[in-house]
């Protein structure tokens, strides 16, 4: 069992190019491969962690600000937010501590899955996709 | 010509018996006019006169049985082989001539292997043509006997015996002896070959009927004239669609648009089928939380971490809850220590990435074919922009593809439209050929039909001349033959010395020439017949004799008489009478018997020649021919 440490109002950000509204439709449509675009900045958040925890890629960004999200919305019926935080504290267990896991999401994973998604075309993310789904 | 001839001499080879003679009938180089020529029997009297016979008429190439027959003339010796030319040769004088220069001679050839005679007439050194040889040879000789046997110069049984059978036909028949004695005949050969070779023409023109009518000619003019308006209206209708051709040609970019037109809406459909392919298969916004849980519920499987079971501690108040029941007094403590634990440091709710362990597989297949889906896609979306960039569009490849059809339409009928024009042009010129076939048949119809009828004109004409001819002919005839039965009676008078009979022509429908006796009026025929009480034969054959010389008279030939043995049955007076009426009559004559009495007969004889033949003796050349023959004043033994 991994120890809860994340509260319901942890907030967290994603960059506004991978943020509804304010986003390109390619990064939020995943290139296609949706059938609409992302509805939340949540929802990008896990998209870009959960591609940054496939890669393996935690690489250090700096904090460039983006739009705001917490985890509240995505635990209330998929329970995506604690799937995402046990995921990670099972993989990189070290980081998972009350000090450093914000920064943690924040500046690594979510830039790191950002990155992956800008630079990707959709073959490449279906690529990232079956990697992990080929068991 | 002169009135009579004299035989001059002969030349005879190998003619029956007579394989190499001359015979000269001269006397100090003077032809002798009244000569008798006596021998006994087979001592070749007979042969010279059929030689004489030969060498006027010639062989009897279609009759074998006829003594004048090819092999019958042949000497014995061949064994009915040819071995050698048979001639004989003659010469005549005319009366009113005593110089050889005008002498006539006949010559007569029957080559070994040839099929017909030859005939030379010479005059002096003059020789003639076979037409002139003939001429003079009729002249001479007078007209062939034909198929008879008799000859109008000669008397003899033969002559006699067949003047007995057609006397009583004299009157109506036209193969008579007796008319054919009297060269009655009026030649009519030329109007009836003429007539011939026109009804020969009129039947040659008359099969080869034409097979074409005005009727015809008339319709096939009917047919070109309409084939001609016909090609004249198709070749207006071509130059109509010549015209539509150029309005409904395509330039390089239509053609291009219309060629494009079928991969172009192939390429619109493929994307078509893609994204409805790829809108099935695209991640629908409410299965995002369930890929993210499949994706890391994989990514910890493959790290082999086991996902816990676990659920999220902090939902209730667990202390609040331990305490409460620890107040129960109802759950042991260590019960209510867990339960108060679960509030402590409770962990993720774990249940959505335990359960997504199952859905890794389908997510798995899923992403692929959303891969593929989109990648048909995207190459799909690729051919149609292309076409897009290329500015084939729906619209435009329509509208090409439309014009194309129509352009092909036109073309295709165009193509229909000369070919059936070049059909038609064809079947033009083939009538055109026919119609003149027809025209120029026509025309030869028409002239055959004017030739018809100038030959049918023509004809008219000759049947209307040998009508008239044969009118004459008749009047003609009968005049000739009332003048010969008058020579008859005149003969006869001369000659008969008894006077009991008379000569008379019956007067009925076939009459016949009989012997009426004076005193009762009784006739006596020549040939047997019933009710009738016979005349001596000497009567008979003296009539007989009269009218063969009637009729030798009237036939106009040259020859001299010669009598052969045909009184046998006549007394010595009359006999002598008959003999010096003739020579006074004829001026030529010879008396040819093996009687010495009647060879004593010719008064004013200008010689007898006499004729011995030994048996031993095969034929007669030069060896022995002087011995065979010689003249002397009278008749020997």
């Amino acid at each position: 069992m991994v120890e809860k440490i994340t509260k319901t109002d942890t907030t967290f950000s994603v960059p506004r190019r991978i943020s509804p509204k304010t986003g390109n439709t390619m990064y939020l449509n995943w290139q296609n491969l949706l059938d609409s675009e992302m509805s939340g900045s949540d929802i990008s958040g896990v998209y870009c962690s959960v591609l940054a925890l496939i890669e393996e890629k935690t690489s250090v960004f700096d904090s460039e600000g983006g739009t705001k999200f917490t985890f509240s919305g995505l635990n209330n019926k998929d329970m995506l937010g604690h799937s995402l935080c046990y995921t990670i504290a099972k993989l990189y267990p070290e980081k998972w501590r009350k000090e450093t896991f914000g920064s943690f999401i924040n500046n690594q994973l979510i830039p790191s899955g950002y990155e992956i998604v800008t630079e990707s075309n959709y073959m490449e993310i279906c690529d990232i996709f079956l990697s992990v789904l080929e068991l | 010509m002169a009135d009579n001839y004299s035989l001059v001499s002969m030349k005879i080879i190998n003619f029956l018996g007579l394989e190499d003679v001359n015979i000269n009938f001269t006397n100090k180089d003077q032809p002798r006019k009244i000569m008798t020529i006596f021998g006994h029997q087979g001592s070749g009297k007979t042969t010279i006169l059929r030689a004489i016979q030969w060498c006027a008429y010639g062989t009897k190439f279609r009759d074998k049985f006829h003594p004048l027959s090819r092999t019958k003339i042949f000497p014995l010796s061949w064994s009915g082989n040819q071995q050698g030319d048979i001639v004989v040769s003659m010469r005549f004088r005319s009366f009113n001539s005593i110089e050889p220069d005008n002498d006539i001679q006949c010559k007569r050839t029957l080559s070994i292997n040839s099929d017909i005679d030859k005939l030379e007439v010479s005059v002096g050194d003059e020789n003639f043509d076979r037409f002139k040889s003939e001429n003079y040879f009729s002249q001479i000789f007078g007209k062939n006997p034909g198929d008879f046997d008799a000859v109008m110069w000669l008397i003899r049984q033969e002559e006699m015996l067949t003047m007995s059978k057609t006397i009583s036909q004299a009157n109506n028949s036209t193969n008579s002896y007796f008319l054919n004695f009297m060269n009655l005949d009026v030649s009519e050969d030329a109007l009836s070959e003429l007539l011939n070779t026109n009804l020969e023409e009129i039947d040659r023109i008359g099969k080869g009927q034409g097979i074409y009518t005005p009727e015809y000619l008339n319709n096939i003019n009917t047919s070109i004239k309409d084939l001609e308006l016909k090609i004249q209206d198709y070749s207006f209708k071509l130059n109509v669609l010549m015209s539509d051709k150029k309005n409904f040609s395509l330039n390089a970019q239509e053609e291009k648009a219309a060629d494009l037109r079928e991969s172009f809406i192939s390429a619109n459909q493929e994307l078509n089928s893609a994204k409805i392919e790829l809108a099935n298969l695209k991640i629908k916004r409410g299965e995002v939380p369930e890929l993210f849980h499949a994706l890391m519920a994989a990514k910890l499987i493959k790290k082999e971490i086991e996902i816990d079971q676990s659920f999220d501690g902090s939902k209730f108040e667990w202390g609040e809850i331990a305490t409460y029941l620890s107040k129960t007094n109802r759950i042991p403590n260590q019960y209510i220590d867990i339960i108060r634990s679960i509030g402590n440091g409770s962990g993720y709710d774990t249940s959505n990435l335990f359960n997504a362990k199952q859905k890794i597989s389908s997510w798995e297949s899923r992403i692929r074919k959303l891969k593929s889906a989109l990648t048909r896609y995207h190459k799909a979306a690729l051919a149609v922009d292309d076409f897009t960039k290329n500015g084939i569009t729906d619209e435009k490849t329509a509208s090409a593809v439309k014009k194309m059809k129509e352009r092909n339409k036109i073309n295709e009928e165009f193509k229909d439209r000369e070919l059936e024009i070049g059909l038609m042009e064809r079947n033009l010129k083939a009538q055109k050929k026919e119609r003149a076939k027809a025209t120029k048949s026509l025309k030869a119809e028409s002239e055959k039909r004017e030739r018809l009828d100038e030959l049918k004109r023509i004809n008219s004409v000759i049947y209307a001349l040998k009508n008239s001819i044969a009118l004459s002919n008749e009047d003609y005839i009968k005049e000739m033959f009332d003048s010969t039965i008058q020579r008859v009676k005149q003969y006869w008078n001369e000659i008969d010395l008894i006077g009991k009979y008379e000569p008379m022509l019956e007067d009925n429908e076939n009459p016949e020439f009989v012997l009426r006796r004076k005193k009762d009026g009784k006739i006596v025929r020549i040939s047997d017949g019933a009710n009738i009480s016979t005349a001596a034969g000497g009567e008979q054959q003296l009539l007989l004799v009269c009218t063969c010389l009637a009729v030798s008279e009237s036939s106009g030939a040259k020859m001299p008489m010669i009598l052969d043995d045909c009184f046998t049955d006549i007394d010595k007076k009359t006999r002598e009478k008959l003999v010096e009426v003739v020579a006074k009559k004829f001026g030529s004559m010879i008396l040819v018997t093996n009687d010495p009495d009647k060879g004593k007969l010719l008064k004013n004889s200008d010689g007898v020649l006499n004729l011995q033949w030994p048996s031993k003796w095969n034929q007669i050349n030069q060896s022995n021919y002087t011995e065979w023959h010689k003249w002397t004043e009278n008749v020997n033994g």
